[in-house]
């Protein structure tokens, strides 16, 4: 088996919350990420998904140590970056970049598109002609006139095409696609997809693409990691999770996502959830979803029910990299 | 039956660079008991199309066409006489519960509100109705639900207040514009089945302006594809999905990566961008981002005609030879 180029270890990141008035005590912590270990290895996308406020977004950022972590530790090619200063961090951003969710709001209105995508090269020294910027415009389908423009002048994908220039400047290894998507039309996207795609082959990327939209994880990601609650609750390539998920939140997402297909849609088996998402200051013991979850309702017992009540389920290896952090997890086809 | 009767339909709103012709003659008819489903990209004018259908616009909107509810017609109207009829025979529910909802008043008192305005009942009744609404949405505790305010209920929970003030009335027609577009995907299954089960309990017809294919496909019967203030395509759910003939249509339909397929096909965008509203050239909109397009898309616009059947229809002039086209072949 080849070395994992970023391997992520019981990563935890907690954000205090403070008590209002002047003293600003520290009353407890939101949970955002907890205990969540992954690898990415060279050329593949890994999928991170879950709905609003699962730890998703944290996880990246905390990759990047853009977040300070609370615990465990981000090996990238052998080396920890937790501990890692930002001057120390600084020559390995060259290889770990980001791209943001919000194209309106992650480029600067009154830079060019040419400085937009020239400031990371001059900050590392390794700006030396405008043709450099002209390539980058040209790789990810831009023309090199464009490169005097603002980025008002744009469309959403236009933009998001040049936040993914501008994430290349450095020839980065690995690419955090924060949400890259979400902010586009449908028939925008796909042009996206697309072009993430094909760099990947030609620059031999590797992308951790995180999204709430499983749709587009299922066409883009080679392994997926579902999030829920700051917790990875199951794992794997991504069409063995998509033909038998076997955790009940992967079950439930996977049953609750929209086909475009009448047919399909007016047969297909629904698993709709009760109530809402707790909140992670302070997360249900045990499990974290048996708050919300269809087995535990319906399904189980007492005694089972004490299981899932006062044991942590860990991630269990069903076979070919599938993991599940599930103590009654089963197999189930939904599409 | 038709319950709504659009007629060239076209909403204008005068701006320092001229006209913004946001929607340019739209007509559709709506029966009872049916869904309708509006399909199109941000700034397609779905949404002007319904605000304009509710008397909802601002002030220095240009409304030309008709809109009839059972025969009777409502542009033109005051205000006054449309309060009458808004929340009563049509409903409506917007993308954010936050801003339809009022935070200084209880979720159970602002749902009895609405029942009264429409009907001499007593406060207490009301109030007993507001409960009994908020069990049909899926709400569990109703009683101790009703005395929460809507800052106290998560996003999903606000919305299905939002439907269940809708249904208050058993209206004729509820219009949803992006009911569930704020929402996580498991929040959005709850409150489309609160939808369904509003819909099933009242009887309404159901007006539903998505951008989610996959939404109107589970929850529609017949489909309008809006493009640039027009309807391109209309048909019935299944002519649409499986037979597309807009060049536009059968493109959406491309973009869009599919849980139930697996590996990596390539997806067919669609290239460039929608037109500016301001000064659209002659001819189709589309043609620009067209594949197929010929000298005859930029001097003609294309109207609405019947393909494979009366009402499937689309606007473009060489819509037979999208038969049995594949997106990937077109784009």
């Amino acid at each position: 088996m080849t070395e994992p180029i970023v391997s992520v270890r019981n990563l935890v990141k907690h954000f205090p919350v403070r008590s209002r008035g002047v003293l600003r005590r520290r009353t407890g912590d939101v949970h955002a990420v907890c205990d969540v270990s992954f690898d990415i290895f060279a050329h593949e996308t890994l999928g991170l998904v879950g709905e609003s406020g699962c730890g998703k977004t944290t996880t990246g950022r905390v990759l990047l140590n853009l977040e300070p972590a609370t615990a465990g530790s981000v090996h990238y090619r052998g080396r920890d970056l937790v501990p890692l200063s930002r001057a120390q961090m600084r020559p390995l951003r060259k290889e770990l970049q980001i791209v943001f969710q919000d194209p309106y709001a992650s480029l600067d209105p009154r830079m060019t598109v040419t400085e937009l995508i020239a400031e990371p090269l001059r900050i590392h020294g390794t700006f030396h002609d405008r043709t450099q910027i002209h390539d980058l415009l040209r790789t990810v389908g831009l023309d090199a006139e464009h490169g005097n423009r603002y980025a008002h002048e744009f469309s959403g994908g236009q933009r998001q095409r040049i936040g993914v220039a501008r994430a290349l400047a450095l020839r980065p290894k690995v690419l955090v696609l924060d949400e890259p998507l979400s902010a586009l039309d449908v028939s925008v996207q796909a042009g996206v997809v697309n072009l993430l795609e094909d760099l990947q082959d030609e620059l031999g990327l590797s992308y951790l693409f995180i999204s709430h939209d499983l749709s587009v994880v299922r066409h883009i990601a080679d392994r997926v990691a579902v999030m829920y609650l700051g917790r990875i609750v199951e794992t794997a390539p991504a069409d063995q999770l998509f033909r038998e998920a076997a955790h009940p939140y992967t079950q439930a997402l996977i049953s609750a996502i929209p086909v475009p297909d009448p047919r399909k849609e007016r047969t297909r088996r629904r698993i709709i959830l009760s109530g809402d998402v707790p909140s992670p200051i302070t997360p249900p013991t045990g499990c974290r979803f048996r708050t919300r979850c269809p087995k535990y309702a319906t399904q189980l017992t007492d005694p089972e029910r004490r299981r899932c009540a006062e044991e942590t389920p860990t991630l269990t290896d069903r076979g070919q990299g599938h993991q599940t952090a599930c103590h009654y997890a089963e197999a189930l086809t939904l599409i | 039956m038709t319950l709504l009767s659009v007629e060239n339909l076209t909403v204008g709103f005068p701006t320092e660079d001229g006209q913004l012709r946001a929607v340019r003659g739209v007509s559709y008819e709506v029966n009872r008991g049916e869904s309708v489903g509006i399909v199109g990209e941000s700034g397609s004018g779905k949404s002007v199309t319904s605000l304009a259908i509710m008397g909802l616009l601002p002030r220095n909107a240009q409304v030309t066409g008709s809109v009839k509810l059972l025969g009777e017609e409502l542009v033109g109207r005051t205000d006054k006489d449309l309060s009458q009829i808004r929340g009563r025979r049509i409903a409506m529910i917007f993308q954010d519960p936050l801003t339809s909802l009022n935070p200084v008043y209880t979720v159970g008192d602002q749902i009895a509100e609405a029942v009264r305005a429409h009907h001499g009942v007593s406060k207490h009744d009301a109030l007993r109705r507001a409960t009994d609404l908020l069990d049909i949405v899926g709400i569990p505790n109703p009683k101790l639900r009703a005395r929460n305010y809507p800052h106290e209920m998560s996003g999903g929970m606000r919305q299905r207040i939002v439907i269940a003030i809708a249904m208050a009335n058993n209206p004729d027609l509820i219009i949803a514009d992006e009911p569930t577009t704020a929402l996580d995907v498991t929040v959005q299954a709850q409150v489309l089945e609160a939808l369904e089960a509003a819909r099933a309990e009242t009887g309404a017809a159901l007006v539903l302006i998505t951008h989610d294919l996959g939404v109107i496909a589970g929850h529609t019967d017949r489909v309008c594809v809006m493009y640039a203030g027009k309807l391109v395509e209309t048909g019935t759910v299944d002519e649409i999905f499986y037979g597309p003939r807009m060049p536009y249509t059968l493109g959406l339909l491309g973009s869009l990566p599919r849980i139930d397929e697996s590996g990596r096909q390539r997806l067919t965008p669609i290239t460039g961008a929608p037109p500016s509203l301001l000064n659209l050239p002659p001819g189709c909109p589309f043609s620009p981002r067209c594949p197929m397009t010929r000298d005859r898309c930029d001097d003609v616009e294309p109207v609405l005609t019947a393909t494979t059947g009366p009402d499937h229809r689309a606007a473009c002039h060489f819509h037979t030879e999208l038969a049995e086209a594949k997106a990937e072949d077109v784009f």
